[in-house]
């Protein structure tokens, strides 16, 4: 106990108090403000009221890999792990059940880490929660371990450096520029969704839009689509898609359990989701078959090429 | 001695995190992570956003929102008292005020729901106080009370919107007046007022009256944007008939009689325009701006206008941002803004997808939005247009503000969501001394409204003629803040802020639901304390109640731009590390997390060095 000093014993407990006390007071404002559950197809990026794991095993991390495995791993994979470790649901899957080294790993490949914070932090709402404001300090907590550590592997994340495995040409083939809105009507509603039909030309962008009229430069809504726009550069959206911040790269590409990138399927994710939402949120779109085949072809070349070790190194 | 290191510098971070909470709690714990005492060492400080509902929508109008229902409440202007006595009291209060189209709970004859609301707010040493909030007397006619806009004088409030119910009885829109008490919020009688006090005083009446000659007097006229030339008189940008820009001004007496000093035509070719007018108080001259065109989307360019204010004569006026229909290239709302001796434009060139465009400029193509400086000697260009400066690209608003702990001229680019369901940023663009245009830098992405809602819900069955709709986002920047460098005082480290009313969701319930639109003040921190870093927060309805979070996080860093900030148009950087907002947006808000985790981490080090343990 040597160190630990009345003052500072006195802090902790003071301290303690005042997390309880604010802490719990937020707890139940988030509650409340997530009455409303996020819908299928928004991330908004807001905080929800899931409640923290602030506990800790009180082992000394001598650096950030250690405080990673002793008190952000439990903290993840107990909010997470549902969904996005092996076997999960969602994408990507940078969990591997109980293992904290493997996860450490995952989660740089996925470039989850920078300098300035964590895309962890940053994610909204989605099919799951975002993590409570102090699941979000334990992670910036960690972050700035690995800052003060060196920050040796925040370049070395898969994605970053997986820019150079597209093809443009494959790119280009897709024909996203003819990607467009569909509008809900009562022949479309395989979901049987209450709140399902859209009027005709009376809501933004529902009805045979191009995705570019929301998506060109528009970086808030974390997806990049200008093809097709004629007054932006040609390849402004195949060189802006190689970036993992913001998170225009993983619409395409995300790492599997073995730190590999695969497919993500992000675009078939978020068009399934806006066939389930309600009218007049994003709106709905489908990606035709031949489409989605040649967009399969676009990311299946690319990630062939990382694995044959032609590219993103 | 690791496992105390351990316990310390997670309990640390918790601590300031607590503190946070507290301050967002508007106080509720005593975080000693927080205020001056904080920040023994500390000087960077967390900026977070004062949002707070300031008229709710979601119990007005018909349940479902459709062709003339209005949305709850939409179209929002809004605007501080800068009349000289208002100003020489900004040491312990400032008068806020908006108006707004409303949706009524009965329709009025014309079977429209839309009629005009105000309410009134002040901003003290201790924080916003929320004033009367002012439904309108229900006017007549489709389209009652639209696109209103509201200007103080020493006595009264101004009001002015587009309303079918004027002298003219013929279905077309003019501009009207209403004029309310500054100190009570009643309407007040107009001398010259033939209607009496529950509706306004035709304003186009009132120029014929004054002298001043007005083609096609029964023609549609729409106001759109107004500034104070002085403390009783004004310019308006005014769109006349779907096809002309017009400017005019008029005073307001010492009894309220009000007098149209001039109205002057600057184009003729100019399909829906949208005048907007920038003034500097004292200069002889203001300035104009609006599309031109003969069909939409806009297919000539944008016109920049020198005008006489005493007489409204063009002085210089020309062509400052090309169409080129040729290449699919149009212009799109060109918002103006006062910069000294250059003005700013913030426009979006667009494209045409289909020929489906219902004459209101959407034809299914895309919008990037743009920045340019122009000299007001020439109007000649100063640099490059600094291309998508918005965090979304539709229908983004601008104004002009001070920016930092040096009050550095500054263009503030104002964006929100197309499904209503997301944040409203607000993207600071540096203006540098030679008048050139800073790089868009992701540290200065403030977040102005948790809920957003630009011409999403307010287009929802949109009305006759010709589908019209608007619902878009803007502010005011440079409103003083009387709590500024008091102990106790209400953002004790915040000059001035970047006001604004958003119309967004209520919160998730009326975003899920897709209900109404309400109306959030917001005050956006946007100069401070010399020597003070700063990193952007987040928003709550108590920011400012206690003095912002501190942490002695690296400073240096604060407030630069990385040198990655700006768009890479065309490429990416090497490190990979771009710089887009939303990931701006949020990465900011995740940085300044990270400076408070730093903040712990440094405590950790100080506590180690105290009781001697080594790290």
């Amino acid at each position: 106990m040597r160190g630990l000093g009345s003052t500072f014993l006195l802090a902790v407990a003071a301290a303690t108090a005042v997390l309880v006390a604010a802490c719990g007071d937020e707890s139940m404002r988030l509650e409340r403000k997530n009455n409303g559950k996020p819908t299928p197809s928004d991330d908004p990026a807001q905080e929800d009221g899931t409640q923290a794991s602030a506990s800790t095993d009180g082992t000394q991390p001598a650096t950030g890999k250690e405080y990673f495995a002793t008190t952000v791993f439990p903290m993840l994979a107990g909010k997470c792990g549902a969904c996005h470790a092996a076997g999960g649901s969602a994408q990507p899957s940078w969990i591997a059940n109980g293992d904290p080294a493997k996860t450490y790993d995952l989660v740089y490949a996925n470039s989850f880490v920078t300098p300035t914070g964590s895309r962890l932090v940053d994610k909204g709402p989605h099919a799951g929660p975002a993590l409570a404001d102090d699941e979000k300090t334990i992670v910036l907590a960690w972050v700035t371990m690995e800052v003060k550590d060196g920050a040796a592997k925040q370049t070395n994340g898969v994605l970053e450096k997986f820019g150079s495995c597209l093809d443009q040409a494959a790119f280009t083939a897709i024909g996203l520029e003819k990607l467009v809105t569909t509008r809900r009507t009562a022949q479309n509603n395989a979901n049987a969704v209450q709140g399902w039909e859209e009027q005709a030309n009376t809501c933004t962008g529902c009805d045979n839009t191009p995705c570019r009229a929301c998506h060109s430069l528009d970086d808030a809504t974390g997806f990049v689509l200008a093809l097709g726009n004629p007054n932006l550069p040609a390849n402004i959206t195949f060189e802006e898609t190689k970036k993992v911040v913001p998170a225009y790269l993983q619409k395409y590409v995300t790492t599997g359990q073995d730190g590999k990138p695969v497919a993500s399927n992000g675009l078939a994710r978020k068009s399934d989701a806006t066939r389930k939402d309600k009218a007049y949120t994003h709106p709905m779109f489908v990606i035709p078959p031949d489409m989605q085949t040649r967009l399969d072809a676009f990311v299946t070349d690319a990630v062939t090429k990382w694995a044959a070790g032609t590219c993103g190194k | 001695m690791k496992k105390t290191r351990h316990v310390s510098l997670l309990v640390t971070a918790l601590v300031l995190v607590a503190a946070g909470h507290a301050y967002a709690e508007g106080g509720n714990g005593t975080g000693g992570g927080t205020g001056g005492g904080t920040g023994a060492g500390g000087n960077t400080v967390r900026l977070d956003s004062r949002v707070q509902l300031w008229v709710s929508g979601d119990a007005r109008g018909p349940a479902n929102v459709g062709k003339n229902t209005g949305a709850g409440i939409m179209d929002a202007n809004f605007t501080y008292d800068t009349t000289a006595a208002a100003k020489a009291a900004y040491g312990t209060e400032v008068l806020l005020g908006t108006t707004y189209t409303r949706s009524a709970n009965q329709p009025n004859g014309n079977g429209s729901f839309m009629q005009g609301g105000f309410a009134l707010a002040k901003l003290t040493d201790k924080g916003v106080q929320i004033g009367n909030v002012v439904d309108l007397p229900a006017l007549d006619g489709e389209r009652a009370f639209m696109r209103p806009l509201i200007a103080f004088t020493p006595k009264f409030i101004v009001l002015v919107a587009a309303s079918e119910d004027n002298d003219s009885g013929n279905g077309n829109p003019k501009p009207v007046l209403f004029l309310a008490d500054k100190a009570t919020g009643a309407l007040v009688n107009i001398p010259g007022n033939q209607r009496g006090i529950n509706k306004p005083i035709d304003l186009v009446t009132v120029a014929q009256q004054s002298g001043v000659n007005v083609d096609n007097p029964n023609d549609q006229r729409g106001p759109h944007k107004i500034v104070s030339v002085t403390d009783d008189s004004f310019l308006v940008g005014m769109q006349y008939n779907n096809q002309a820009q017009e400017v005019f001004r008029f005073t307001i007496g010492a009894d309220g009689r009000p007098t149209v000093n001039w109205l002057q035509r600057y184009s003729n070719n100019a399909v829906h325009n949208r005048p907007q007018v920038a003034y500097t108080p004292g200069a002889p001259e203001a300035y104009m701006t609006a599309v031109e065109c003969n069909a939409q989307p806009a297919n000539i360019g944008i016109r920049l206008t020198k005008l006489d204010v005493n007489t409204g004569k063009p002085l210089a006026s020309q062509i400052v941002v090309k169409a080129d229909p040729n290449q699919n290239r149009y212009v799109s709302e060109p918002h103006i803004v006062d910069l000294g001796d250059k003005v700013g434009l913030v426009y979006g060139i667009t494209s045409k997808a289909r020929n489906k465009a219902d004459g209101n400029g959407h034809a299914g193509g895309a919008n990037v939005s743009h920045a340019s400086v122009f000299s007001k000697a020439d109007l000649a260009p100063v640099g490059q247009p600094l291309v998508a400066p918005a965090n979304y690209q539709r229908h983004p608003g601008a104004f002009a503000m001070k920016y930092g702990p040096d009050a550095q001229p500054a263009i503030g680019v104002i964006s929100g969501s197309s499904t209503g369901t997301a944040k409203g940023l607000l993207q600071v663009i540096p203006v540098n001394p030679d008048g050139t245009l800073g790089a868009k830098d992701p540290l200065k992405v403030y977040t102005v409204s948790t809920y957003s809602d630009v011409a999403n819900l307010q287009a929802r069955g949109k009305r006759n003629p010709n589908n019209q709709a608007k619902g878009f986002i803007n502010g005011i920047g440079d409103v003083p803040n009387p709590g500024f460098d008091k102990p106790g005082g209400f953002y004790p480290e915040v000059r001035t802020f970047s006001f604004s009313t958003v119309t967004g969701y209520s919160g998730p319930d009326a975003a899920t639901k897709g209900l109404k639109e309400s109306l959030w003040l917001s005050l956006v921190p946007a100069t401070w304390k010399q020597g003070l870093s700063t990193v952007p927060g987040g928003v709550s309805d108590s920011a400012g109640n206690q003095p912002a979070a501190r942490t002695d996080a690296p400073v240096e860093e604060a407030g630069k731009p990385s040198s990655n900030a700006k768009i890479a148009l065309g490429g990416t950087d090497s490190s990979g590390c771009n710089t887009s907002g939303a990931a701006g947006g949020r990465g900011a808000s995740a940085f300044a997390l990270v400076a408070i985790a730093i903040a712990a981490l440094r405590r950790r080090r100080n506590d180690a060095e105290r009781t001697g343990e080594v790290s």
